[in-house]
């Protein structure tokens, strides 16, 4: 596997399915991850994102049945495995760490939460 | 249905999409694209889908169709395919023989082809300064020629005027028609390739020097170079250093070094090297621009100022010589000398021309087609009983890919397999092909890398384009047609290979006219009356020790009964090497034109059968009147020419008679004129030349009786022993000097019929191993035609009907193609043939009977088959 780096955009597309929940796929991903982002995003790099995260074990994949709507395509339904949610706290975790230590006076901005 | 994505992008997305991504993209994009519609209207939205096409290009979505290979366990696999694949070749013997067999023949031949072309290529390279070495050439103003030799002065006025030529040599030979007299104690020899060279010859050249020195072996007068092979000949195991050796009975040489015997990729070879300032005589020793016998290469500093020093040449050489010039000299690369087909004048032997390697290749891909073919056609003929294989093998989920890849793996086995062969095969006909190229490849030649590499990318070639058809039909079946029993042979299959049969065809039959078309006129340039005759008549180099005594020579042989006439003349009359220019006098035209000149003796005529037209040829007088006791301006001199001389004249040979000429220096008048003659290659017109009655001559001719031609011989050598002790009886026969200037041609035939056998031979092991699966899907059908009263010749027929129109179907298409391919040949003669109906005719009976015997053999044993075997199955 290739390292277990997350990336800003994935760890925002590993969210994203989260929030979704059991109807994450990519349309619906690339649509939920525009609202919340407010940034134009393309279903080229969500689907680039997804195989990779596939790839490197943060993302299972399923699809589901077959259905009238998109032409008899399945749908292709993402969930968060066990070692993604642990990759993404971990993330969490380093961030709020680094801003407890941030010194005083060095930003204007004060984390939200402390 | 205009609310559909666009159809291009989304089978460009099939075609470049993995297909394990693939539907959950192509549904994506979809619902992507129907959103899209609703919202930002039709054109947006089919751009966007665009857009979203091309995002998908990188690589996590272009096809890895290898990824869910690797899931597998691919070395089972393919030892399975290997299994299969031997099992398959062990039980059709003969067909595999057959597969086997024909192939390797074929890769023989290319790379018999192979180490020809990369010998050829490989001509001089061995030379260190190889690539800044240049050969200088001079152009005569106003004839196309060039001859490879400059004026004597060239190199030295190179070395002095141009800081850019680094050095140079000359090398100066009296041609092979004249052969030095060569003695040590008891050894003598006469010996033609005995160069002069300056003494930097070994600083243009890499040839080894076993002994001696480099730098100084040719800087003495006197001293001579030889080769190892020499060395022995002359000295055994001595060691020739100092050694002297006896140059034509007058001078003694020095052996100052023994150089390696000369590669065979050299274009020029030695035997002995004497230093130039041997010469005595200030004709070779002053630097003199009238002149162009004098082989000159020079090395540059940097091979970028060839094209400065060309450009500056003329100028240069004006200056040095004082006179108006018009010469032309060019500078050619020395790496380009050997193929270039400019040639090399003066006796350093003949070169190839790149043309003749083209021949060459040309043919050899012509076979291996034809031999890929065979192998394609077997390969497709046998689908019929791999199919259920192939079926099986569908439907336990073998991809396409997996099958062809199998087949693909099982030609390049049989190719594997047919390449050794053809090793083993190219080994054994390595003599005959020395003959055939005149060149001496060994067995070490074959084993190179650079060789077998070659033998490689041949064989890797073969495989790929013989394999790549079967494998593309036998993975296309369709397992339910073939598990179903009813598969027959697709139609377009039928027709692919019957295309295929033509087409060796085409190339066999085109090949076997050409091979008649060459013969016959070789046999045509061979049999043509030339003018002179040139039967039982013996040349011989002359002497001084003949020269001295001529009258009493001529007399002594005239003695012997078997000899009819003795003459003597300064060239062969088949290759006359001199050239003047004649201007008649008291003539409204006043022109100079270029004639052949050739200096003969008064019985020159006689002797060579040949036939005046009007006045007379030199006579006893004539001979007299320029006699060195008259002062030179007082001589006249008496010419004789050629018809064709006459022509740019306007002249019938009547008026010509006495008519005053002026020739090089030389006053005279026309004494005869006789009939046209060739004396070169019938390539060529026939030129207009002119006898000289000088008395410079290098050759003596003499015409035996045409009975008991050996015990002649034996006395003719008997009397010249007598008479010339110091020159070796070598003589030549005229007429195999004439045949020799069709050197080209003769090999051009032997290898036309060499491959037309074999193009032909491996078409029919193609056509038979075709004949024998046909009569096996047949047998049913014959058996019951049998039963039903048919006779064995009316199943013959029946069989051999449909292969035999291929046949012929082949010709209709070679012969015109073969009609103008070698119309185009002939017209390189000025005399030729006609191609007539007769090698066509020829061609297709020879092909057609062999065609017809192979198919017969097959179908044959089929029809006298006993029915019951076949049909009692049912």
């Amino acid at each position: 596997m290739k390292g277990t780096y997350l990336g800003e955009f994935e760890e925002l597309v590993l969210l994203t399915i989260g929030i979704l929940g059991e109807n994450a796929y990519g349309v619906a991903i690339k649509q939920e991850l525009e609202q919340q982002s407010k940034r134009k995003i393309s279903i080229g790099a969500v689907h680039a994102s997804t195989n990779r995260l596939v790839e490197k074990g943060f993302l299972e994949a399923e699809f589901g049945e077959v259905t009238k709507e998109r032409g008899g395509k399945r749908k292709k339904f993402y969930r968060v495995t066990l070692y993604g949610q642990k990759a993404l706290k971990a993330a969490m975790e380093l961030r709020q760490q680094m801003w407890a230590q941030v010194h005083p006076g060095a930003f204007e901005i004060k984390p939200v939460n402390s | 249905m205009n609310s559909m994505p666009p159809k291009l992008a989304r089978s460009l997305l099939k075609v470049f999409c993995d297909p394990s991504f693939h539907e959950e993209v192509e549904g994506d994009l979809d619902e992507l694209f129907a959103y899209n519609l609703r919202h930002v209207g039709k054109r947006k939205a089919r751009l966007r889908y665009w857009g979203d096409v091309f995002k998908h290009f990188n690589r996590y979505f272009i096809t890895r169709r290898s990824s869910y290979n690797s899931s597998q366990n691919m070395f089972d696999m393919w030892t399975s395919y290997l299994k299969i694949a031997l099992r398959n070749l062990l039980k059709n013997k003969r067909y595999s023989a057959l597969n086997i067999f024909g192939l390797a023949i074929g890769m023989a031949c290319a790379i018999l082809i192979m180490i020809y072309s990369l010998h050829e290529l490989s001509f001089d390279r061995f030379h260190e300064k190889a690539e800044r070495t240049y050969l200088v050439y001079t152009e005569f103003a106003g004839e196309d020629i060039a001859i490879s030799s400059a004026p004597n002065a060239m190199i030295p006025t190179l070395l002095r005027e141009f800081p850019e030529v680094e050095t140079g040599t000359r090398i100066f030979n009296r041609g092979a028609y004249n052969p030095y007299t060569v003695k040590y104690e008891e050894h003598i020899f006469k010996e033609d390739r005995l160069f002069h060279a300056d003494s930097t010859f070994f600083n243009v050249f890499s040839f080894e020097l076993i002994k001696g020195d480099r730098q100084k072996c040719l800087s003495a007068p006197k001293s001579v170079v030889l080769t190892e092979e020499m060395a022995l000949k002359y000295f055994g195991d001595a060691d020739p250093m100092g050694k002297v050796l006896r140059i034509d009975n007058r001078s003694d040489y020095l052996v100052t070094g023994v150089v390696e015997n000369i590669p065979d990729n050299s274009h020029f070879h030695f035997d002995f090297l004497v230093s130039y300032n041997s010469f005595t005589n200030p004709f070779f020793l002053n630097e003199r621009w009238d002149n162009a016998s004098y082989v000159s290469y020079i090395v540059l500093r940097d091979a970028a100022s060839a094209e400065k020093i060309e450009a500056q040449l003329p100028e240069l050489v004006e200056r040095v010589s004082e006179k108006k010039q018009d010469w032309r000299f060019t500078l050619n690369p020395l790496l380009e000398v050997h193929l270039s087909g400019l040639g090399v004048n003066f006796g350093l032997e003949a070169q190839n021309e790149m043309k003749y390697l083209y021949i060459f290749g040309f043919i050899g891909v012509l076979i291996l087609t034809i031999a890929s073919i065979n192998y394609t056609n077997l390969a497709t003929a046998r689908a019929v009983f791999r199919a259920k294989e192939i079926g099986m093998r569908k439907v336990l989920g073998a991809y396409r890919s997996n099958l062809f890849s199998q087949f693909m793996g099982e030609s390049l086995m049989i190719v594997g397999v047919s390449v050794l062969v053809a090793f083993v095969l190219a080994l054994l006909a390595l003599p005959y092909f020395n003959d055939l190229a005149s060149r001496n490849f060994v067995a070490a030649d074959l084993w190179q890398f650079r060789t077998l590499s070659w033998i490689l990318i041949i064989a890797g070639f073969v495989g790929i384009l013989a394999g790549s058809y079967p494998a593309l039909v036998l993975s296309g079946f369709r397992p339910i047609h073939v598990l179903k029993g009813s598969f027959k042979n697709s139609r377009t299959g039928v027709f692919m290979r019957k295309t295929l049969v033509i087409s060796q065809f085409v190339i066999s039959i085109a090949l076997i006219i050409g091979t008649i078309v060459v013969f016959k006129q070789l046999g045509f340039m061979q049999q043509k009356e030339l003018g002179y005759n040139n039967d039982n008549l013996l040349m011989l180099p002359l002497s001084s020790s003949i020269t001295k005594n001529y009258p009493a020579f001529k007399a002594e042989m005239l003695r012997e009964p078997g000899i009819l006439d003795v003459t003597l003349a300064s060239d062969s009359p088949t290759k006359i090497e001199s050239g003047y220019s004649i201007t008649i006098k008291d003539l409204d035209v006043e022109k100079e034109v270029n004639v052949a000149g050739l200096r003969a003796d008064r019985d020159f005529l006689g002797t060579m059968q040949m036939e005046v037209i009007a006045g007379s040829f030199i006579t006893e007088a004539d001979i007299a009147s320029i006699s060195s006791k008259i002062p030179y301006e007082e001589r006249r001199f008496a010419f004789v020419l050629n018809e064709e001389a006459l022509v740019p004249f306007g002249l019938s040979p009547e008026e010509a008679i006495g008519k005053r000429a002026y020739m090089n220096g030389r006053n005279g008048f026309i004494r005869g004129v006789v009939r046209n003659f060739h004396f070169a290659s019938l390539r060529e017109k026939i030129q207009p030349m002119a006898f000289l009655p000088e008395k410079d001559f290098n050759k003596v001719l003499i015409r035996i009786s045409g009975q008991h031609i050996e015990s002649t011989l034996s006395k003719v050598q008997e009397r010249w022993r007598r008479l010339a002790p110091d020159v070796p009886f070598e003589y030549d026969f005229m007429d195999d000097e004439y045949k020799n200037l069709y050197n080209a041609e003769q090999r051009l035939s032997s290898l036309f019929g060499t491959f037309a056998l074999l193009a032909i031979f491996i078409a029919c092991v193609g056509l038979l191993g075709l004949v024998s699966f046909t009569t096996v899907q047949k047998a049913r059908e014959i058996g019951v035609r049998k039963v039903l009263g048919a006779s064995v010749g009316n199943l013959v027929l029946m069989l051999n009907k449909g292969f035999i129109r291929l046949v012929l179907l082949a010709f209709v298409v070679a012969a015109p193609l073969a009609y103008f391919l070698m119309r185009g040949w002939l017209n390189e003669f000025e005399y030729r043939v006609q191609i007539g109906f007769w090698p066509i005719l020829i061609a297709i009976g020879v092909t057609a009977v062999i065609a017809f015997m192979t198919v017969s053999i097959q179908s044959f044993r089929a029809a006298v088959s006993n029915p019951v075997d076949v049909l009692k199955e049912e």
